[in-house]
């Protein structure tokens, strides 16, 4: 039991030094989209979801979406993590349970879009506007790719360490 | 690593191109007017048409031109630019916003008035 309060802690710490170093690559003069990000710790979180519990893991996911709003980015944009965090991780949840339908990369993509979705949906309450779905398309397709790349390090993650399924 | 891909992977990609294009091809018609919504209200339309500047001032200042059937953002003082950097908006089918200033700009244009979005 203490063994995972403490894996819970190392990897919620991993994902807020991971989601900080992506803060220092700045993307938005390129890619000028709110929300567009790499999403590492989405990494971290698939990984819990699958080494660990849903419990571990959403401790996780706030943890890290808190963490980082207070150091960096500021309340509003700890709403929007939290949503689509949430989205992502009960997503990625469900898939995970079918396991013959759906392999790492699916479930690591489905999370990546919903996060997407969720900070939509929060955006969209926030500022009381329907147009900023306008938003979706364009970060939907980034997220095939950051899902795709997330799939990928967690695939090898899981290898290198032994981890069942997969 | 690619035989690990099952059925379901798929499914899930071509659900998500479908949203993606359903969504943009929504609305994207020839342009007409560029709306300005703070907090979800309208508080100014300008013309696409016709070249000018407006201000917006509330808890940071954008200044929103308007020049060659193109509407953008020129100047901001808000912590994010994401705005500035949106580039030029010419359809239906882009909005450009500045989060931190909760301000959406966008076109509409005569022949189909988005009342609601279904799906």
């Amino acid at each position: 039991m203490t063994r995972k309060i403490t894996l819970c802690g190392v990897l919620s710490t991993v994902a807020i030094a991971v989601s900080s170093l992506e803060r220092f690559v700045a993307i938005q003069p390129i890619i000028s989209l709110p929300g567009i990000k790499l999403g590492l710790a989405n990494c971290i979180i698939l990984f819990a979801l699958i080494r660990l519990d849903l419990k571990c893991a959403f401790s996780i996911m706030f943890i890290k979406a808190f963490t980082v709003s207070l150091l960096f980015t500021g309340l509003t944009s700890f709403v929007y993590s939290f949503v689509g965090g949430l989205l992502s991780l009960f997503g990625m949840w469900l898939l995970l349970k079918m396991k013959r339908a759906f392999s790492v990369f699916g479930v690591s993509i489905a999370g990546a879009s919903l996060f997407n979705i969720g900070q939509i949906f929060a955006a969209a309450f926030l500022l009381k506007s329907i147009y900023i779905f306008k938003y979706l398309p364009i970060l939907l397709l980034s997220s095939l790719f950051t899902g795709a790349i997330i799939g990928v390090i967690v695939y090898f993650l899981s290898k290198k360490l032994h981890i069942g399924w997969l | 690593m690619m035989k690990k891909l099952k059925f379901g992977d798929i499914i899930i990609v071509i659900c998500i191109i479908a949203v993606a294009v359903s969504i943009y091809f929504f609305d994207s018609n020839a342009a007409d007017t560029v709306i300005v919504e703070a907090d979800g209200k309208v508080v100014k339309t300008l013309d696409i048409e016709q070249d000018c500047e407006y201000i917006y001032k509330d808890k940071y200042t954008n200044i929103i031109t308007v020049k060659d059937g193109q509407a953008y953002v020129s100047h901001s003082d808000c912590p994010d630019l994401t705005c500035v950097y949106s580039g030029k908006i010419n359809d239906g089918g882009k909005i450009i916003c500045c989060l931190p200033n909760s301000l959406i700009i966008r076109i509409e244009t005569k022949k189909s008035k988005v009342d609601v979005i279904s799906g």
